[in-house]
């Protein structure tokens, strides 16, 4: 018999949004977008890269740590941290909870900052033989820059700083990876594998970023993206009995349209036409993938069509990648006064889609 | 996991250091071939390490029919080019199976390593229009990125060289990437394996592509030390040994077609080995170092003979990680020990990493690779450089001085990553 599934704890950290309550002000209008504009390469910009972090949290990573941790890896550790304690997990069970990341690009922090590229390109334009740019480019690298750009930290910093140590994995890196490590704890708390499961994904977005996914849109007026990171904690049925927990909501339904992505194909489907049957048993949908605003409207018009209520958080934060369906989820959250079942549905450059249905659970 | 359907293991190949395809492999595994050498793909005047083991056969033509902007992304990232090439290579032997799946029940795992800008494409871009500014640095990049599809130059998604072979074959189940740097391809077989034994899929095509023999890679790995250094390239790896000084650097990719046991029986398709299961867990200890106590990797070792219903004594080879870093191979050797008790002292086990060099993110497809053809073999390869060992031989069988001939039923692989990722996986020939 099949176990149901339910978030009982989440967590959330991007510009403007420490709890989930922040997602509500956001969707409203009530609150402004946080994004800073940007001139990239002959395109205008807005990019949400300031994470209310607390210094003074006893989960902030020791100075040893913070050499080698991104900002969104930092994030994300510290809200799985709050999330544990949050969520009471008794330290005996941790060592045997799964953690499914989803994780972005990794190479922000050299390519945001454009420091050690442009030291590194300064030294090769003054290097009169390889040998020479070799030593050059040598004495230039950080000591531990194989550490910051390693693209499983965000796991390795939770399990660290939390105990967990189960089953594993990090998937990468379009915004489809949340989906898929979003699965992989459905599946295991589903089929009876564990009670319970650490779920989530850590998105830097920014300038690496921009330059990896420019090509794909020919129109980029209006580009957005944010860091973000969002983990959900899932439960069994029979665990949140056994605890007495009141879960934030079920896990009903995921899927992924079923079509092989292209690499070269024009991208001609119907934004979320594979789920349009779904549609009609759901009051609201909440949609993400756009990095862009004449995709944003392309992907609204096509939600609107067939769900009876359609939002986004592309006006306040844009394109936040792995972390799209999470928010989606807990933006789901932030709406419980929406009745009935909710939609997330995310679009990965690739035109890979994916719907999860949610439910709120009775008093 | 309840009521699991069987997973088997229909196909597989691999191109490496060793050679390109299986015959090519073994034939070098045989005669204990050492391909490391001076790097000839770039020049590495004046780096701490000048050598690495180098996939030397061209490549180019296995991709001279594809489209330019899919031969442009091949030509500026090895990663890729390597998985498009080991697509090529078994083409044909993936259509047969893939075309006989109901396409929504067929999926792709891929284990794939960090993304490495050209730094020499870029160096052209910038002596002709860099001056120096953050924002001309941005200009070039973008001038070199400019591009009418969906592939760039400069910075591609990792989900790459997935989606470029679910397109191929028409895999819509899921087409995954897998990020766990040296476990990145371990992991994704052994995710492969969970997808089919819970039945969501028929077949899955798993497997990784990587390397680390470019200028970023070398200089970050030798700045943490761990990229041996030796005027012998070919003596260079020592894995197991007291003087072991690091591992070599090194490249490959590899696939393998796993399908579940329902898909065989309604296909009359005849498997090689069966995956009986697999271990996966994380160390929770440090993101450079693996756990002193070995407790994650032990963890790991135990938790896939359990998944597989395998005793440790029924186990005939180890294909260990072995990377012949000063950190990792005693503490990999006390798991071992811890993991499998007595059973340890008798079961011969080596790693291969002396031979072709550590591929990171495609280092658990090689390995499988290597594993599969000891094991169809009746091949038992020792550590080649290895003259005196971490461990008294009493304690454990480190297969040393020569190659051994003996029939391997059931076996172990294991990686081990930074950040303290530990995954095995068990086989059986079938």
């Amino acid at each position: 018999m099949p176990e149901r599934v339910f978030v009982s704890a989440a967590t959330v950290k991007c510009p403007g949004v420490s709890e989930i309550a922040d997602l509500a002000e956001l969707l409203s209008g009530r609150k402004e977008p946080p994004l800073q504009r940007f001139q990239l390469a002959g395109d205008e910009v807005l990019l949400g890269e300031d994470v209310p972090l607390d210094r003074g949290s006893p989960f902030y990573p020791p100075r040893r740590n913070q050499k080698v941790m991104r900002q969104e890896v930092i994030a994300a550790t510290m809200g799985v941290c709050e999330l544990l304690e949050r969520a009471e997990v008794p330290a005996a069970a941790k060592a045997d909870i799964p953690l499914f990341v989803a994780s972005g690009l990794s190479l922000e922090r050299q390519a945001g900052d454009l420091d050690w590229f442009s030291k590194a390109f300064r030294a090769t334009l003054e290097s009169s033989s390889s040998g020479e740019r070799n030593k050059r480019l040598g004495q230039l690298a950080p000591p531990l820059l194989a550490l910051r750009t390693l693209t499983n930290a965000t796991s390795s910093f939770i399990a660290e700083q939390t105990g967990v140590a189960g089953n594993n994995t990090t998937f990468g890196n379009t915004s489809i990876s949340g989906f898929y490590a979003l699965k992989e704890g459905f599946d295991a708390v589903v089929s009876g594998q564990c009670s319970l499961a650490l779920v989530g994904a850590a998105s830097r977005g920014g300038v690496a970023s921009y330059f990896m996914y420019r090509n794909f849109f020919a129109d980029a007026r209006g580009w957005r993206e944010s860091l973000a990171t969002a983990f959900l904690l899932l439960e069994s049925e029979t665990s949140l009995h056994e605890r007495g927990v009141r879960p934030l909501c079920e896990l009903t339904v995921l899927r992924t349209a079923p079509r092989p992505p292209s690499l070269t194909r024009p991208d001609e489907e119907i934004p979320f036409g594979a789920f349009a049957d779904d549609a009609s048993g759901a009051s609201l949908a909440l949609y993400s993938g756009a990095f862009c605003r004449s995709e944003h409207q392309r992907f609204g018009e096509a939600v609107a069509t067939w769900w009876p209520r359609a939002e986004s958080l592309f006006e306040s934060l844009g394109n936040t990648g792995p972390a799209n369906v999470f928010l989606g989820i807990l933006a789901g959250l932030a709406r419980a006064e929406q009745p009935g079942p909710l939609d997330c549905l995310d679009r990965d450059p690739y035109a890979r889609e994916c719907l999860v249905r949610t439910e709120q659970v009775p008093p | 996991m309840k009521n699991r359907d069987r997973v088997f293991l229909l196909d597989y190949d691999l191109i490496s250091p060793l050679g390109v395809g299986r015959r090519e492999v073994f034939a070098n595994l045989a005669a204990n071939a050492m391909p490391a050498g001076r790097i000839q793909s770039f020049f590495p005047d004046d780096l701490p390490v000048e050598y690495a083991a180098e996939i030397r056969a061209p490549v180019p033509h296995w991709y001279a029919h594809e489209a330019e902007a899919v031969q442009m992304a091949a030509r500026h990232d090895r990663k890729f080019e390597l998985a498009v090439v080991i697509y090529q290579l078994m083409e044909e032997r993936l259509k047969r199976v893939t075309e006989r799946a109901d396409p929504q029940r067929t999926g792709i795992i891929m284990g794939l390593g960090v993304d490495v800008p050209p730094i020499e494409l870029l160096q052209r871009g910038i002596d002709r229009q860099f001056d120096g500014t953050d924002d001309s640095f941005a200009d070039v990049i973008q001038m070199i990125n400019r591009s009418k599809c969906r592939l760039s130059a400069v910075l591609n998604p990792y989900d790459l060289s997935s989606v470029f072979i679910a397109e191929k074959l028409g895999l819509a189940g899921f087409q995954k990437t897998v990020l766990t740097a040296c476990a990145a391809s371990t992991q994704a077989m052994a995710q492969a394996y969970a997808a089919l034994a819970r039945g969501e899929m028929d077949v899955v095509v798993a497997g990784g592509s990587d390397s680390i023999i470019n200028l970023l890679a070398l200089l970050s790995f030798s700045r943490l030390g761990v990229l041996a250094s030796s005027a012998e390239p070919g003596s260079a790896c020592k894995p197991f040994d007291v003087n072991r000084s690091g591992t070599l650097a090194g490249e490959a990719a590899g696939l393998c077609v796993l399908a579940s046991e329902s898909f065989l029986r309604a296909t009359g398709l005849e498997p090689m080995f069966e995956l009986l299961g697999y271990g996966n867990t994380l160390d929770a200890y440090n993101i450079a170092a693996p756990d002193p106590l070995g407790t994650g990797m032990k963890r790991a070792f135990s938790a896939a003979l359990h998944c597989a219903g395998v005793r440790s004594d029924q186990v005939d080879y180890i294909n260990l990680h072995g990377t012949g870093t000063r950190s990792n191979d005693p503490v990999e050797i006390d798991a071992v020990v811890a993991a499998f008790g007595d059973a340890a002292k008798t079961i011969p086990m080596s790693s291969t990493k002396d031979r072709h060099g550590h591929a990171i993110a495609a280092a658990g497809i090689q390995e499988l690779a290597v594993l599969c053809l000891c094991m169809e073999h009746d091949f038992v390869p020792c550590n080649v450089n290895l003259r005196k060992p971490i461990r008294e031989s009493a304690e454990i069988d480190l297969v040393m001085d020569q190659n051994r001939n003996a029939t391997i039923r059931t076996a172990v692989t294991t990686n081990f990553a930074f950040g303290g990722v530990n995954t095995a996986l068990v086989l059986r020939r079938n």
